[in-house]
């Protein structure tokens, strides 16, 4: 990633050193030093995002499944900037292997590192310290899991702000869950062919078998044929918080989730 | 190339090196334990004879051997079958860009000889072959560098080396070529690169190019004046990437062609857009045009007609007529007459929103709203199609035509201003929306239209399904969905199965006539060819490839 600052772009210094300035004031998310790419770099990207990736891509970079280059989401889940370019030479799956220059490519994912950037929003000011024992105390560990802590039924929070989900989101699926639940988080309820209701959250569901973590934490999987209900639930999941936790409650805690990385 | 064990193997499997003429392939229904087109015969219906698999039996089917070829996770070649050999082709681009062939004992899956050929690690495109054709002694592949190699087939050594097309421009080549008499026939494709295109025929002896048609014609040819007054024509695109099919009696050759470019939007390119996303019946000895027919004249939405011309010689209300059945990845069904090019049918076979019938002549009829848009329009099918590359199949004894459907799905296309640049994709469009972070989350357009993973869909959010079509009406027989989007091609056969399978990672048989499932396995990956059978010894196999395995089956004895 030393490539990314070509001194042949660097004479519009103030420039570049404006956006040094913004990336260490927004950088809450205790990442290393993000590399940096000048004004020239992230235009020329979004120029050749738009004529070489964004027809399949789309413009907020989420239309290919499992993608979110917008959010630094990648089928190869620990794919690094450099990893991004070679994709981009190589070619990945489906995905063809593009005609463009080394330095082309760094643009592009300059680009995307600036998207990246801008789209995660910091949490608000808050105690995390307070928000760990809110969670403890708020029985939000009798369905997520947090780090190596409470139960499996429930979506896992550990890196949650690594994955996709803002500050935003999470105040909006503390105090008004139902407003807000992913595909991945959403649960099924099962009649079998004898009658047996199973209800539990969604792993996988194909042709043949659906898989699910049932509410008594078991991982299972059943065969689809002979089912006589198969049902998705993606309301009353999850008591809605508003009114039981205040906003400064609500920071602590998102604040603490911050704090828990991995997964 | 290497060799491998060849004296002990042939004394062990008592397999000869077969030889394939003209003759064989025109006659592919006299050997039903070979597999001589990438389609199975000329008539790409991908039906085979054989009936030892039965619907009885298929539950006892078994894994007999496993091809590993190293590939970065994606096989979308069929393979060729010729007395006992099997030649497969794969292409791994993770640590090196490579093309490599494979020549092995279709009874063990021991390797004969590997042909290796590794291209500029700055080639660019799609990082997959579909396969190789045979004629006598030589295997034909046509490389992502867009040369066609000729191999022999006793010893994968290069016979020539011919190169159709410059990278530069945006060439590749991908699809497995057609042998039609002294003639090899393959078309060139780009990535979106707008550079025009073409389908031509190469001696089969020197590689010597004999004939070409341009799918986009040039200054004084017909057609050249549906591109508009200006040059957009000199960048239509129009790529072929699917290998034909041929009528021996007309000797004609039918080819799909690929979208106009820039893909999504029309603006600058005023017309129909001639030969783009057609079919075209091309005279096998001169390539001259006989006919065409258009499926999405003045395309926006990406929609490549270049599926696989299934033919069929039927009874068309009360007259026997020579069909072309074709499933559109603009998600229409068609019944063509593939002497004369005249529409018979067109019919949905998923759902849509830009046609509203035909004219007299069968040229589509839009809905007003079917056009791209800077804001953008929601469109069904999806720009990856109602269908797309993945190989239908039609049964003679069933009367239905089977198609890998994606249904439900849907593309907001948004066009954008974009100018031609030699080397760079031309694309004139994406998915929408300004490139504004958040800009979903603010836009009532947009809201709950967030595409879905598969595992977490339901229905009404996108499936998949291996359908069944009456291959006269185009109504829909049975269905069999898939959670998961498919690119997995169909094979049918005597016995009245079906193989197919999908992303799921599941390859499976169904009752032809019915669509019940009757078996499957989980190979744990991505199918994205068209399964094939085959014989030796008088016993069926069944081969399907998954990400980089070809998998061979037969029933337990």
């Amino acid at each position: 990633m030393g490539a990314f600052t070509n001194t042949a772009h660097c004479k519009d210094f103030g420039v570049f050193l404006l956006l040094c300035l913004v990336s260490c004031a927004v950088s809450w998310a205790q990442d290393p030093a993000p590399p940096s790419y000048i004004l020239e770099q992230i235009k020329a990207g979004s120029a050749l995002y738009v004529r070489s990736c964004a027809i399949c891509h789309g413009a907020q970079g989420d239309q290919v499944s499992g993608v979110g280059l917008m959010r630094g989401l990648y089928i190869q889940s620990s794919l690094t900037e450099e990893g991004v370019k070679q994709t981009i030479e190589k070619g990945f799956l489906k995905m063809p292997a593009l005609n463009l220059s080394d330095a082309e490519a760094t643009e592009v994912v300059g680009y995307l590192h600036d998207m990246q950037f801008k789209t995660r929003t910091a949490p608000p000011p808050g105690d995390g310290a307070r928000g760990k024992v809110l969670v403890e105390r708020s029985q939000c560990l009798d369905c997520h899991r947090v780090g190596k802590e409470g139960s499996y039924t429930g979506p896992n929070l550990t890196g949650i702000l690594e994955h996709g989900r803002s500050a935003t989101d999470l105040r909006s699926a503390i105090l008004d869950p139902d407003s807000l639940v992913p595909p991945e988080d959403r649960y099924v309820r099962l009649v079998t062919a004898d009658g047996k209701t199973m209800t539990g959250r969604l792993l996988n569901r194909d042709a043949f078998t659906v898989e699910f973590v049932d509410t008594g934490q078991q991982l299972r999987s059943v065969p689809t044929s002979g089912l006589r209900e198969y049902t998705v639930i993606t309301k009353g999941l999850m008591p809605p918080y508003s009114g039981k936790l205040s906003s400064q409650d609500v920071a602590d805690i998102i604040n603490y989730l911050a704090s828990v990385k991995g997964n | 190339m290497k060799i491998h064990h060849l004296g002990f193997l042939c004394l062990v499997t008592g397999s000869l090196f077969g030889q394939v003429t003209y003759d064989p392939i025109l006659h592919a229904d006299r050997e039903p334990q070979n597999w001589l087109t990438y389609s199975g015969t000329y008539k790409s219906q991908r039906y085979s004879l054989l009936n030892e698999i039965t619907p009885e039996n298929v539950k006892d089917l078994q894994l007999q051997w496993l091809l590993q070829t190293n590939t970065s996770g994606r096989l979308e070649a069929t393979p060729i079958v010729v007395d006992g050999i099997l030649y497969y082709s794969a292409v791994q681009g993770e640590a090196q860009k490579q093309h490599t062939v494979y020549a092995v004992d279709a009874l063990t899956g021991r390797v004969f000889w590997t042909y290796t050929r590794q291209v500029s690690p700055k080639t660019h495109g799609t990082m997959v072959n579909r396969g190789v054709a045979i004629a006598g002694h030589t295997l034909y592949l046509a490389t992502l560098d867009a040369h066609l190699v000729a191999l022999d087939t006793k010893d994968g050594t290069v016979d020539w080396d011919v190169k159709m097309a410059d990278t530069a421009d945006g060439y590749q080549a991908n699809e497995a070529p057609l042998v039609v008499k002294d003639k090899v026939i393959i078309g060139i494709t780009t990535n979106e690169y707008g550079s025009n295109c073409w389908i031509a025929a190469y001696d089969v002896h020197t590689g010597k190019e004999a004939w070409r048609f341009h799918t986009v014609p040039g200054a004084g040819e017909p057609g050249h004046d549906t591109w508009g007054p200006g040059n957009a024509w000199e960048h239509g695109g129009a790529p072929v990437w699917l290998t034909g099919s041929y009528d021996p009696d007309l000797n004609l050759v039918y080819w799909g062609t690929g979208n106009p470019n820039p893909s999504w939007n029309g603006d600058h390119r005023p017309g129909d857009n001639l030969y783009s996303n057609c079919v075209v019946a091309l005279d096998a000895g001169t390539g001259k045009l006989k006919w065409y027919y258009q499926f999405t004249p003045h395309d926006e939405f990406d929609w490549d007609s270049t599926q696989i011309p299934v033919l069929v010689d039927s009874d068309w209300q009360g007259k026997s007529r020579k069909l072309m059945l074709w499933a559109n990845r603009n998600g229409m069904y068609y019944v063509l007459d593939r002497e004369t090019g005249e529409f018979l049918l067109g019919k949905a076979f998923v759902k849509q929103n830009w046609n509203a019938g035909f004219d007299a002549r069968g040229k589509p009829i839009r809905t007003p709203n079917s056009k791209s848009r800077a804001e953008g329009v929601f469109i069904q099918p999806e720009n990856q199609g109602g269908t797309n590359w993945y190989s239908p199949s039609y049964s003679p004894r069933t009367g239905l035509f089977y198609v890998s459907a994606w249904e439900n799905h849907w593309t907001l296309f948004a066009k954008t201003d974009e100018e031609y640049e030699k080397g760079k994709q031309y694309t004139g469009g994406m998915m929408g929306g300004p490139l504004v972070p958040g800009w979903y989350d603010n836009t009532p357009l947009w809201q709950g239209r967030r595409p879905i993973n598969p595992p977490y869909r339901t229905e009404q959010e996108g499936y998949s399904a291996v359908r069944a079509l009456d291959a006269k009406t185009g109504e829909r027989k049975w269905e069999f969905k898939m959670i998961y989007d498919t690119e997995c091609g169909i094979l049918t056969t005597a016995s009245d199965l079906l193989f197919s399978g999908g992303m799921e990672g599941y390859f499976f048989a169904l009752d032809a006539k019915t669509g019940q499932p009757l078996w499957n396995i989980n190979l744990g990956a991505a199918i994205d060819m068209g399964p094939i059978a085959y014989a030796v010894d008088g016993h069926e196999y069944i081969a399907v490839g998954a990400s980089s395995g070809l998998f061979i089956f037969a029933v337990k004895r």
